[in-house]
């Protein structure tokens, strides 16, 4: 394939630096792309002067959920140049297939939708606080007003798929934030797709000049020395990557707040009832392939290891291993824009899953196998080793007798978990979430994202605030 | 009496039949076999090993069905047939921290022709034990990985064959152009580890003392005279594996392996001593003298370090046996360090050598710097991006694999983690080839460190484990 040349351009508040000075990426493969030098241009960055900020204030929230309305209707995946290259890009560099993404990117617009973000910010911030000062008086008669305001902000935000960038600039917005996005090396080109969208929407609006895009390596130490500083930002809203958070939190110091969206594993439990009869168990399996296969298993909030009340016995497994196949040919028949073949076959993984196949069937069966996924059934009542590397739509059903198992088994590293049926989740949530569990879910609703506005145990929306009192009294 | 491991004259009519007979040919004839001749010797013996290790590992049966093989029309027809390194790590740990030492022999016999039945594994409740009851009771010796941060693999070797480990110690002894070198079994062997080690080097150790010094310990002079665990060198991946497991691993983790723990500990404290007292027997005692050292570059270098503290230097005999395998692992060394060590060493020569432990023996460095491929194994080269294999021809760049022909008890053929650039052509050093390039990287680095964020994803290393591991250094 002859590739196109992309290059992503540095947003710096309404302004558009397109020079292809340096080259990024193009390891072990992988896809490379030119971008401004940033590294001369860091000081630049970062907003030294807050007092700009004050024109958002300008704003009412009407005119802003306005502004997001119109800047959704146009990022239309056919009908615009950069989310269509945004969207080329993606397709050589996501783990995602161009089915999925085409599907993403054709409705990427959808978390600007009017009714949705007014939900999430009344379920978390609350309108009020965001639009003026809200009083309360305290029992000692003192008068206190309370205002949520923006924050000059860098957002790491995750690769795996756009969404992520569109819901980082909303958020940005409706909070009245000076956003930084750092992009990552997975997706460097949507967030600049929508910013530039914004900018030949309303060159001059509050909204549009206090939105940046940059890529830079993750690491640079001569952009992040430059950046992450008091004077500069006053909180970092970090996505997933180990790594990432890691070297990051290395510059939290007393000025600047960690918003960290940690990197996640989810799970699922299966309650006995799933094998009440034929039916159920299909109905169960078709719902528990959504929330492994959907998004070809590249989210955090995907089911890898499905602990299932089979019962551990040669009958269980036996019952085990029936499901087993039922879910693997459900993955098997998920429609073309929700979930494909793995783009990328893990080698590490591959390599594991063929020393399980090689070993025989004593402790664990494997159905399918390569680009299409597999099901591991457990044998013994145990996860695989590697369950932590799960991807490529690979599950690991694991047999059990007693519920108890998998709620000792979770850990501040679990985020979602699909739970089958739902009187299950009522009597397990309250011991899921003593022991780290952060999302309980229907099954087959694990990719959904509802407007509570919670993740990952806190409330984003409202730790992107700085929340400002006035002190009276009386 | 003859010197034991010293080569012996082969008929090579009878080494396509025979081919771990290979392995006692003079080096230096061994590499001036023609390739033609040595390519039809490998075909045969490989459809040979083929032949009968099918039917016998359950692994390699199923891995030929499910490629469609049956027979090996070309070398290149066996890449299908190489192993990953994750078949011999393909057990679950639980099984070791509930001591089901039982089912960890049971899957290991599948990876070995070698009875395992009268191994005894009641009461067995460390790696450690298990690998002394597979050794005592089968005649069956572990190779283990040394990794410390991931699930440990295990390769059976056995029945023990020990004449062939002391012959391959001795082949990596060899220099270019020279007669083999004699009179080992009255020099001393210096080992810059412990005295008891399943690991590639191990076997070699024990064969040393049995064939080469009659049982005299006293010639292996050691930095450790303890264990090198496994116990321990698992700790890390055990302590992961029960983390991401929360409570239910805590509980699971085996009150043997941590009660081993204290006793490492505890034998940890006399360290220093111990390590001062090897290098007054090596800087004083064995100053001047001919010695044997098999080492990486690493524990040269801090040798050297140490030793210059002391005022030391052309510390040994000129013709002593200094053999460096394996790299800086990871870490950068000082420019010149090699003629920096060799020059403190005071030898005129340090061979360098290329292997892994799943073979038999490490491929030698030639004066050109290439790693010259031994006549008893069979080098692939795989196109990373489709696994296909590169001809056998020219220069190409890949993952390599080798068929271990002197192998008869186990599979010989695996697939490395290692970005290696090997030739057909000529070597400037005036062998034929195969020949591979001194630039030889692990796949995982090279893929390892890009920019990719996404939101799934688990620590991989355990704190508690890394920081007890840095405690025992």
């Amino acid at each position: 394939m002859t590739d196109r040349a992309f290059n992503v351009p540095l947003i710096i508040r309404g302004r558009i630096i397109d020079e292809a000075e340096v080259t990024h990426g193009g390891r072990g493969g992988g896809v490379s792309f030119t971008a401004p030098d940033l590294a001369r241009r860091a000081d630049a960055l970062g907003l030294s002067t807050p007092s700009s900020m004050a024109e958002l204030y300008g704003l009412s929230f009407a005119e802003i959920l306005d502004y997001l309305e119109e800047l959704g209707g146009r990022l239309a995946l056919d009908a615009n140049p950069w989310v269509e290259e945004a969207f080329e890009l993606s397709c050589r560099t996501s783990g995602l297939g161009r089915d999925i993404l085409a599907q993403m990117y054709r409705t990427m617009g959808a978390a600007l939708n009017r009714a949705s973000l007014r939900e999430v910010v009344e379920n978390t911030i609350g309108v009020d606080h965001l639009e003026g000062w809200v009083e309360t008086r305290l029992a000692d008669g003192m008068i206190t007003r309370k205002r949520a305001f923006g924050a000059r902000t860098v957002h790491i935000v995750a690769g795996n798929a756009p969404g992520t960038s569109v819901l980082t600039v909303a958020r940005n917005a409706v909070t009245r934030g000076d956003a930084i996005i750092k992009t990552p090396s997975n997706d460097p080109l949507t967030a600049a797709a929508v910013a530039r969208t914004m900018i030949e929407m309303a060159p001059d609006h509050p909204l549009t000049r206090h939105l940046s895009v940059a890529y830079w390596k993750g690491g640079d130490t001569k952009v992040e020395e430059a950046l992450y500083a008091p004077r500069n930002i006053e909180k970092i809203v970090a996505w997933g990557g180990m790594a990432s958070i890691k070297h990051i939190a290395k510059y939290v110091q007393p000025g600047i707040e960690l918003v960290t969206l940690d990197p996640k594993h989810s799970s699922t439990i299966i309650g006995e009832a799933a094998f009440a009869d034929e039916e159920t168990m299909q109905a169960v399996a078709g719902r528990l392939a959504i929330d492994a296969g959907g998004m070809n298993q590249e989210a955090c909030v995907n089911a890898r290891v499905v602990w299932v009340q089979s019962g551990t016995d040669s009958a269980g497994v036996a019952r085990l291993e029936r499901f087993g196949q039922m879910v693997y040919d459900a993955i098997q028949a998920l429609p073309p824009e929700l979930s494909g073949p793995a783009v990328r076959l893990d080698s590490e993984l591959a390599d594991e899953i063929e020393a399980l196949r090689l070993g025989g069937d004593n402790w664990y069966k494997v159905i399918g196998g390569g680009v299409n996924g597999a099901v591991i059934v457990s044998r013994i009542d145990e996860p695989v080793d590697f369950a932590t590397k799960l991807m490529n739509r690979v599950v690991n059903l694991v047999p059990i007798d007693d519920v108890d198992v998998p709620v000792r088994a979770v850990t501040s590293y679990t985020q979602t978990i699909g739970i089958y049926p739902e009187a299950l989740k009522h009597a397990l949530r309250d011991r899921l979430a003593i022991h780290g569990a952060q999302r309980l879910v229907t099954l087959g609703r694990a990719l959904g994202m509802p407007n509570h506005g919670l993740q990952d145990a806190i409330e984003p929306l409202r730790r992107m605030c700085r929340w400002i009192v006035e002190e009276e009294v009386a | 009496m003859t010197e034991a491991g010293l080569s012996r004259p082969l008929d090579l009519a009878t080494a396509a039949e025979h081919p771990e007979q290979l392995v006692w040919m003079d080096r230096t004839e061994g590499f001036s076999i023609p390739p033609e001749q040595l390519d039809e010797i490998r075909l045969h013996a490989l459809r040979k090993r083929f032949a009968d290790l099918r039917p016998r590992l359950a692994p390699l049966n199923a891995l030929a069905t499910e490629n469609g093989i049956t027979e090996i029309a070309d070398l290149n027809a066996a890449a299908p047939l190489l192993f990953k390194h994750s078949v011999y790590k393909s057990y679950p740990v639980s099984f070791i921290e509930k001591n089901r030492f039982d089912r960890m022999t049971q899957w290991l016999q599948n990876l070995t022709t070698a009875d395992l039945s009268a191994v005894k594994t009641e009461g067995l409740e460390t790696i450690d034990d298990w690998l002394d009851a597979l050794l005592r009771d089968a005649n069956v010796r572990i190779t283990h990985s040394t990794g410390t941060s991931g699930k440990l693999s295990f390769l059976p070797r056995g029945p023990v064959d020990a004449e062939l480990s002391l012959r391959t110690m001795r082949l990596a002894h060899y220099r270019d152009r020279e007669p083999e070198p004699t009179g080992l079994g009255s020099i001393p062997t210096v080992v810059i580890g412990h005295r008891t080690m399943f690991n590639g080097y191990g076997g070699a150790l024990e064969a040393s003392l049995k064939h080469l010094y009659d049982g005299d310990e006293g010639m292996i002079i050691v930095l450790d005279p303890g264990r090198l665990s496994a116990d321990l060198l698992s700790l890390g991946g055990r302590l992961q594996a029960a983390s991401a497991k929360g409570e239910l691993g805590k509980s699971q983790v085996s009150p043997a392996l941590m009660a081993r723990l204290d006793q490492f500990r505890e034998a940890q404290k006399a360290a220093p001593e111990r390590r001062a007292k090897f290098f007054d027997t090596i800087f004083e005692r064995l100053a001047g003298q001919r010695v044997m050292i098999a080492a990486n570059w690493l524990m040269l270098h801090e040798m050297m370090e140490i030793g210059r503290e002391r005022g030391a230097s052309a510390v040994f005999a000129p013709d002593s046996l200094v053999l460096c395998a394996g790299g800086t692992k990871g870490k950068v060394l000082p420019e010149g360090f090699k003629e920096d060590i060799q020059a403190f060493l005071g030898v005129s020569r340090i061979n360098e050598a290329y292997g892994m432990s799943e073979i038999t023996a490490l491929m030698p460095k030639c004066s050109a710097g290439e790693y010259h491929v031994l006549p008893w194994m069979v080098p692939f080269l795989l196109d990373p991006a489709t696994g296909e294999p590169f001809p056998r021809q020219g220069t190409h760049t890949g993952r390599f694999g080798v068929m271990d022909l002197a192998i008869q008890s186990r599979w010989g053929g695996i697939l490395s983690g290692d970005e290696v650039t090997m030739s057909y052509e000529p070597c400037a050093c005036g062998r034929g080839g195969p020949h591979i390039a001194d630039r030889i990287r692990r796949f995982s680095e090279i893929e390892g460190g890009d920019d990719k964020i996404t939101c799934a994803g688990a620590p991989e290393a355990h704190d508690t484990a890394l920081a007890f591991l840095a405690e025992m250094e």
